[in-house]
């Protein structure tokens, strides 16, 4: 009903509640149609900007072709519905090799032959090239608060370009060329981590692998000072160990799995100041059971963990089963 | 309905108007929320359907009686000898025939599609709608589903350049 009242007195169109002229008719517009129909009216436009359209996790799809992969679609896993399931977002005309970062409902996408990088808001399936060089790695994205920009970090690695590594700032909108921020060790920490990098308290967190980096640390970044530092991780209990981070309720927590993927160790850090975490609960994956009914497929198993409405959820891909606990 | 087969479990529907439709269990399951009421044992006698009047709920119910899978709603001796593309076929034009119908009684259909949750009508239902929304002019979309342009003339020139490629 939140929408009905954001949309005011008025309802979209007479003779139908707005609910369903949103969640039966407006959803199922083509890209084009959707942009075009915003025109309509005022109302039209609200509703079709609201909050519900902009989801949080998207999860990227895509095809075969050749030897190479690319994309096309956004889909998002609604880990706090009932009847969790993936659902279709968008479909962008050109394909994308990879989600790099997404933000308050924004995602950076690396064109699918790696020669440009893209912003996209798959609500309003508006989406911008940016004028970043194509061998920048990028870090992550953030909300810069003091300007109210958005920004991306990124590295570049390439020495004979300009003579030393270095990271560098791009803000979204802006001409101008990504900002060298210059070199800061830790940042190559990060470049050893897993997954995305978490959002919180005004902070991008990097899990590294202990392996690569030698210590259990979380790399840290600063988005308001914009620097760099590192902050202590929990102990590993595998080797290899695949350390990825997650938000849950504003708390930072880290899970951890060895190369089967059999056992699962979750920590939380409840008081962020202390930098001291505690294992919270070690998740026995049943694996022997998952296999029987998916499929027996070790190389392509991976599990995340997803935060939602104070629980945790194990998500596992077992082959081709999307396993859900 | 004469050919109606013993044992075939018979659910009561009624509107809010007061009128009774006695369905197949099958033909009522094609909506999804009946199906979940029936699955929860909360359909012993009658079910109550609100904000449905008799006469969209007797057509909806014609509907998924068409469309209800292997039984004979399709025509008592067709299942046996029609191939199934020919019934897809038949099925389309039975559904074209059924949608030619006001835009009152099409938004109604369209609201019991969505509260009943049967996926089929309500494709059926707001495609017409989806259609006249992609395939017109701005100014015939407000014609059409007569809605009014509150837009001022140079917010609406923003709007257009801001996704130029869309009006193209």
């Amino acid at each position: 009903m939140a929408e009905a009242a954001i949309a005011g007195v008025d309802p979209l169109l007479r003779d139908l509640p707005d609910e369903v002229v949103i969640w039966e008719i407006l959803v199922r517009l083509d890209p084009k149609s959707l942009l075009r129909c915003r025109a309509v009216r005022r109302a039209w436009r609200r509703a079709t900007s609201t909050r519900r359209f902009l989801l949080a996790h998207p999860i990227a799809t895509g095809q075969d072709q050749g030897d190479s992969r690319f994309y096309r679609s956004i889909l998002t896993f609604d880990h706090w519905a009932a009847d969790a399931q993936l659902q279709h977002v968008t479909r962008l005309d050109d394909p994308f090799s990879r989600l790099e970062a997404s933000c308050d409902g924004l995602i950076l996408l690396r064109s699918y032959d790696t020669t440009y990088f893209s912003i996209c808001n798959p609500a309003t399936r508006q989406c911008a090239r940016l004028p970043i060089p194509s061998d920048f790695i990028v870090y992550g994205m953030y909300p810069h608060h003091p300007s109210g920009e958005y920004r991306i970090l990124l590295y570049d690695e390439n020495p004979e370009k300009s003579g030393d590594d270095a990271c560098y700032i791009f803000v979204v909108g802006s001409v101008q060329p990504p900002r060298n921020i210059r070199w800061q060790p830790e940042a190559r920490d990060a470049c050893y981590g897993n997954g995305e990098a978490v959002l919180l308290r005004g902070n991008l967190h990097w899990s590294v692998n202990p392996v690569e980096v030698g210590s259990n640390t979380i790399v840290v970044f600063d988005t308001t000072a914009e620097s760099f530092r590192a902050m202590r991780a929990p102990v590993a209990l595998f080797v290899p160990c695949y350390n990825h981070l997650f938000e849950i309720d504003g708390v930072l927590g880290m899970y951890s799995y060895g190369h089967t993927a059999t056992t699962i160790n979750i920590w939380v850090l409840p008081d962020y100041e202390s930098e001291v975490t505690t294992l919270k609960c070690r998740i026995d994956l049943l694996v022997t059971e998952i296999e029987g009914l998916c499929g027996n497929y070790q190389s392509s198993r991976y599990v995340v963990v997803l935060p939602g409405n104070g629980d945790l959820f194990v998500l596992g891909r077992f082959g081709d089963c999307l396993q859900h606990n | 309905m004469a050919t109606r087969e013993a044992g075939k479990k018979m659910i009561m529907l009624k509107s809010p108007d007061g009128m009774e439709f006695e369905v197949e269990e099958a033909v009522a399951m094609e909506s999804q929320t009946i199906r979940k009421m029936i699955e929860d044992d909360c359909a012993d006698t009658a079910i109550l359907i609100p904000n449905i009047n008799s006469k969209i709920l007797s057509r909806v119910i014609e509907y998924c009686n068409k469309h209800v899978p292997t039984t004979g709603a399709t025509g008592a001796a067709a299942s046996d000898t029609v191939a199934p593309a020919a019934l897809a076929e038949d099925l389309k034009i039975w559904d074209a025939e059924f949608i030619k119908v006001n835009r009152a009684t099409r938004f109604d259909l369209i609201q019991a599609a969505s509260y009943l949750n049967i996926k089929g009508l309500l494709d059926l239902t707001s495609q017409t709608t989806i259609d006249t929304i992609s395939d017109n002019s701005l100014e015939e979309i407000r014609s059409f589903l007569s809605t009014k342009n509150d837009y001022l003339p140079e917010e609406e020139q923003t709007i257009r350049r801001e996704n130029q490629w869309a009006f193209q």
